[in-house]
């Protein structure tokens, strides 16, 4: 007992509790490495498949060779396709960020029932099956002679990441003190100078973080792709599904290799610089 | 003088009938059209044959007729319902797709027939190539590659290999095959050529499902994508499965652990198909190109490189070729009722699902 009268522990008991909670840590430690290693361990081994001199994917690899990163760079198809990728999903993020933040102001701005149902249209690509979303592209714009072409490749990727820029710029805002922007009006600034210096800097971290997001899923996509495509707008994701369908060698290992470190390096370059990845759960206050 | 004269005179017909007979080379063989660089969208699957045909045909066909080959990558369902969706205004002008794409395009009308009076090389098909021929004597598409449904298997762990088709159910391979799933054409002929082998056929597929089920009690798993099976087969997780010998070739050719054994109970001969699409702008330059294709010399080349049977006579095959599909073996090799496996798909598939996927 304290002086106080604070019922104290024993010291036995103290030290049985240090060694429960370091066993506890310890066990947790244990189980979260195991669930690292179990998400990472196909893309590690992947990753030393593309070096395999070998010409078919063997674990362990055979030898060691950069043959097939040099048959990527060799390949014209492949190449036209990292080009085509990039080209959509920077043009698809460029539309579906102006659209979606500025829905997700409107959205914010009112309250009403008609903001929910509005906000659950914007939503629901991601609830649709791939499937179902590219078959149905697929017939609408066969109807109108477009299909195959980069526009509407381009449309169906902005419908399909709309959605992830809406709820992420949507959750930045839930917070967003619109008076801040009202008293910059009240002082004189037009809508658009308000928005331009008041608002848009405050919400820089979920919007940069919504564009990331939709930039790599749009790269990624493939499902709605598969209907999309034609012979001049293969995407790299269609490519390589087709490619893995008729050949069995490391190349596609180093592809997506490549594509692996290519995300990584954006969301890590982006991390560092701007710290998006808080963006993602904070409050724009706080940036 | 006289003689001088004679001598001129025999001197000119000599001369004339050598440029007749040098230049005449040319006049039996027409040369090939120009088409003025107009362009045809062809579908094929990707990856080797891809570069395969790319390389061996589609190129040498470009720059022998003017034309330009846009090439779209797809696999048979994908390429069907691209088919579907754009009935009224087709921007696919060929396709290419493996059994039973391309009964079902035919039943649905989406295909151009051809006739060997546009495409001559159609005379030239072999009988395991001929299933398809309408009454009247056209072709709603051709075989441009034929293969054989067989047994692959890695010899570091298989010593024994099956020698018929019920053999896959012997209790030394449980937890060693490779099913195929039936939504791969491997799947499709296993079940038909099961059937078969059991008193049954394809219009009597209930023999096939028992023994089926059987061979089910061996499979670690059933697999969908051809990747699955070099995969697996290569690391030794599997022993043994069932799969397409154009597939199981290269890989053994590129020097993985991947060996071809035909069961001696039935062969079954199954091709990759091409096609004209109904109400093309560009007919006349598609058909050029399924000649072209068929054409014995394209074939030899293009056998030896993909490592399929070629469907036409005439060809001189690579040793290679023969090596994979031995003559004795081919001779055998029969062909599928791919009209009624086309018309009882679904029902198979769902029955597959409760019967043999569970």
């Amino acid at each position: 007992m304290t002086p106080t009268g604070t019922a104290v522990m024993p010291a036995s008991g103290r030290a049985r509790g240090r060694r429960r909670v370091r066993a506890g840590s310890a066990l947790g430690t244990a189980f979260n490495a195991g669930v690292i290693v179990f998400l990472l361990a196909p893309i590690v081994i992947m990753m030393i498949e593309s070096f395999n001199s070998g010409g078919y994917l063997l674990f362990p690899p055979q030898g060691v060779s950069l043959r097939w990163y040099r048959a990527f760079f060799d390949n014209a198809d492949f190449v036209e396709s990292l080009r085509i990728s990039l080209a959509l999903a920077f043009v698809a993020t460029l539309v579906a960020t102006t659209i979606g933040v500025m829905a997700a102001l409107a959205l914010a701005a009112g309250r009403s029932r008609a903001a929910v149902i509005v906000k659950s249209g914007l939503v629901a690509p991601v609830t649709v099956p791939g499937i179902v979303t590219g078959t149905g592209m697929l017939i609408a714009f066969s109807r109108v002679n477009l299909e195959g072409s980069f526009l509407s490749l381009a449309i169906a990727h902005t419908v399909l990441i709309l959605p992830f820029v809406v709820l992420i710029v949507s959750a930045g805002l839930e917070a967003f003190d619109r008076s801040i922007e009202e008293a910059a009006r009240s002082l004189g600034a037009g809508q658009l100078r308000a928005f331009l210096t008041v608002t848009l800097p405050l919400i820089r971290g979920s919007l940069v973080a919504a564009a990331v997001l939709a930039f790599l899923t749009s790269f990624d996509e493939v499902v709605v792709s598969l209907f999309l495509a034609g012979p001049l707008t293969t995407t790299l994701p269609v490519r390589i599904f087709h490619y893995v369908e008729g050949s069995s060698s490391p190349l596609i290992a180093a592809v997506s290799t490549l594509l692996v470190l290519l995300a990584g390096a954006v969301v890590l370059t982006l991390d560092r610089t701007i710290g998006f990845t808080r963006f993602l759960s904070r409050r724009p206050q706080d940036s | 003088m006289r003689t001088m004269l004679r001598s001129h005179v025999v001197g000119v017909a000599v001369a004339g009938l050598l440029v007749i007979l040098i230049g005449g080379a040319g006049w039996g063989a027409p040369a090939p059209e120009n088409f003025g660089g107009e362009q045809l969208v062809v579908t094929i699957p990707g990856g080797k044959q891809e570069d395969d045909f790319t390389r061996l045909a589609f190129q040498p066909f470009e720059k022998l007729y003017n034309a330009k080959i846009s090439i779209v990558e797809g696999s048979t369902f994908d390429i069907l319902a691209k088919l579907r969706a754009q009935r009224a205004n087709p921007q696919i002008d060929v396709w290419t797709m493996a059994e039973p794409g391309p009964v079902i395009a035919r039943d649905e009308k989406l295909v151009e027939p051809m006739t060997v009076a546009d495409v001559p090389n159609l005379a030239k098909l072999i009988p395991a190539a001929q299933w398809n021929r309408l009454p009247d004597g056209s072709y709603p598409f051709v075989d441009v590659e034929l293969t054989a449904i067989a047994v692959g298997y890695n010899p570091n762990f298989a010593h024994t290999v099956p020698t018929s088709w019920n053999q896959l159910a012997d209790p030394m391979y449980k937890g060693h095959l490779l099913m195929p799933n039936m939504n791969v054409a491997a799947g499709v002929v296993l079940l038909v050529v099961l059937a078969r082998v059991n008193g049954g056929s394809e219009r009597n597929i209930d023999p096939g499902f028992a023994a089926a089920a059987k061979v089910r009690q061996n499979a670690i798993t059933l697999w969908s994508s051809h990747d699955q099976v070099a995969t697996m087969l290569t690391q030794g997780t599997a022993w043994l499965t069932v799969e397409s010998v154009d597939r199981l070739g290269p890989l053994n050719r590129s020097g993985a652990p991947i060996n071809i054994d035909y069961p001696q109970d039935g062969v079954v001969a199954i091709g990759n198909s091409m096609g004209i699409s109904a109400g093309t702008r560009h007919k006349k330059l598609a058909e050029r190109l399924l000649n072209y294709l068929l054409a014995p010399e394209q074939q030899s080349a293009l056998s030896a490189a993909g490592i399929f049977f070629p469907p036409v006579a005439g060809v001189r095959m690579s040793p290679q070729v023969s090596y994979y599909f031995p003559p004795y073996v081919m001779k055998k090799a029969i062909a599928l009722d791919w009209e009624q496996i086309a018309q009882h798909a679904d029902v198979w598939q769902e029955r597959w699902n409760k019967e043999i996927v569970k």
